[in-house]
């Protein structure tokens, strides 16, 4: 499951980018996501700029 | 008041949305621009430099927004040798985005332009038409509209609705986080580009100067390598080990889409500019002045497509035509300079430094650095050439 810290997350948006899948989405004040799309590659958790995110049980991988 | 339907919707408040509004607005045209964050301008996530020409050939400055000029350019090593580079053709501006931003969406409504903050779109395409499905102060509403702008950023997803890819990959996507700093003791004429493996590995750290001993100081590294290093704990380090005795007053995270426009900017009732459509110069990050100039052209045949009736995919190609080939053009030299640029060491920056040491600023050009550079590198020899041959 991939969790969001909404102490650490800063809004920028970066981790929307990556996400091949469409699971994430800004709001105004937290990144929602949708664990049903989540597919658990990683991209997201590795481009956080304040690692914001995380995931708690690996699945695939995703280069 | 927000109204049942709009010829044109435009999703996002940044430089590409507000000017695609200036751009398309007049008395027989209704606009409407969604920006789902408070106040149009903040927060900014962006380091505010940007080229005085661009400026002034996409955009209306308002005077009071630009907190500085420059022109000249300093290039630091890993090992703190620097060359650097004086250039009048190359002059730009620190901005105050809030303030720029501001000023334009005064400008938007002047000319009739309706602007919702607090506006949040959730999707814009219902059955192959364009529906804005935005929730406006805490309630959902249904818009119609004869044709969607996305303007919305790094964090796009409204381009998916019109069956446009827009997911960045790890390699052209940069992970960055920056710091206003006061009390900070650098020239005002003087932007700074500092390269190091250890500290921004595939990026680099940058120092615009705002004046009154202010600086936006921030770093980018490249999606490969941000898992290893964060970008805030390098930027922590980097100001700690060079600039102690400066106060933060403000710091954000932020991402560039260090890639190439997407091909596909148009569908049927849609256009997609600005970072949602990865229209940032690959090389710099910078994407301010292509947000302008993409926002005019949009704009503008935006305009044209609704005074025509015919906002079909067709109609808007011409957008997308021109884009790719003026600026999108550029910009895909700019990319291939980039996945050059991912090849450079460390020793390969020194070597470069020593050997500019003493070459006057006046002297000193880009294309002789880069090419300087790359001699380093035969294999990439072949890549570079052909970026300034533009083929
Ligand atoms: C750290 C950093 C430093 C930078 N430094 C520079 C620099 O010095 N010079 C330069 O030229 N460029 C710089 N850039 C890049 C520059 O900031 C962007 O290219 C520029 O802001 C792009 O403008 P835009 O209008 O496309 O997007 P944005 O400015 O990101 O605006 C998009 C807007 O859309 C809104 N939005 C998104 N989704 C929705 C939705 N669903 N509904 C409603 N609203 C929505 C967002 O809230 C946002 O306000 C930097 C970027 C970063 C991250
Ligand atoms: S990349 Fe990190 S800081 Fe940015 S929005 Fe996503 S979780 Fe938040
Ligand atoms: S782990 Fe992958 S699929 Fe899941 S939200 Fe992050 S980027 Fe998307």
């Amino acid at each position: 499951m991939l969790k969001v810290d909404n102490q650490r997350c800063d809004l920028c948006g970066l981790c929307v980018s990556v996400c091949p899948v469409n699971a994430l989405e800004m709001f105004e004040k937290y990144v929602e996501v949708d664990q049903g799309k989540c597919t658990a590659c990683t991209k997201c958790t590795r481009i956080c700029p304040v690692r914001a995110l995380s995931l708690n049980e690996e699945r695939g991988q995703d280069a | 008041m927000l109204k049942d339907s709009y010829d044109i919707a435009i999703v996002g408040g940044g430089p590409a949305g507000l000017n695609a509004a200036i751009n398309c607005a007049d008395d027989n045209i209704s606009v409407a621009l969604f920006e789902k964050d408070r106040e149009i301008g903040v927060p900014v996530r962006c380091a505010e430099g940007t080229s005085e020409e661009a400026l002034e050939k996409y955009a209306f400055v308002d005077q009071d927004a630009i907190c500085s000029t420059f022109n000249r350019f300093k290039f630091v090593a890993p090992d703190k040798k620097f060359v650097e580079m004086e250039s009048n053709s190359m002059r730009g501006f620190v901005l105050d985005r809030k303030k720029f931003e501001r000023s334009m969406a005064r400008k938007a409504a002047e000319k009739g332009v309706q602007i919702f903050t607090r506006a949040h779109v959730r999707r814009a395409q219902d059955k192959g038409k364009p529906v804005v499905k935005v929730n406006y102060a805490g309630q959902d509403h249904t818009v119609q509209a004869g044709l969607v702008i996305a303007a919305d950023g790094i964090e796009s997803r409204i381009a998916r609705d019109f069956g446009i890819d827009t997911t960045l990959s790890m390699r052209d996507t940069d992970a960055c986080y920056q710091m206003t700093l006061t009390n900070i003791d650098v020239p005002e004429d003087t932007v700074q580009f500092w390269f190091s493996e250890q500290i921004a590995p595939g990026g680099y750290v940058w120092i615009f100067p705002k004046g009154s001993k202010t600086a936006n100081v921030g770093l980018g590294i490249n999606g490969l390598y941000s898992e290893e290093k964060l970008a805030v704990d390098m930027l922590e380090e980097f100001v700690k080990e060079n600039f102690p005795e400066t106060t933060m007053v403000n710091s954000a995270a932020g991402g560039v889409a260090a890639a190439s426009s997407l091909k596909q900017l148009v569908n049927d009732n849609f256009i997609v500019i600005g970072d949602a459509a990865h229209m940032t110069n690959a090389l710099t990050g910078g994407g301010i002045a292509s947000a302008l100039a993409a926002g005019k052209m949009a704009g503008e045949q935006a305009r044209e497509a609704i005074l025509a009736g015919d906002t079909s995919q067709s109609m808007l190609k011409g957008f997308e035509k021109e884009w790719h080939r003026t600026i999108g053009k550029d910009y895909r030299r700019m990319y291939r300079l980039k996945e050059a640029m991912l090849k450079i060491n460390d020793q390969d920056f020194n070597k470069l430094a020593e050997k500019f040491e003493n070459t006057p600023p006046e002297e000193v050009k880009i294309s002789k650095l880069m090419t300087t550079m790359l001699k380093r590198k035969p294999s990439l020899i072949i890549d570079v050439t052909k970026v300034f041959a533009g083929l």
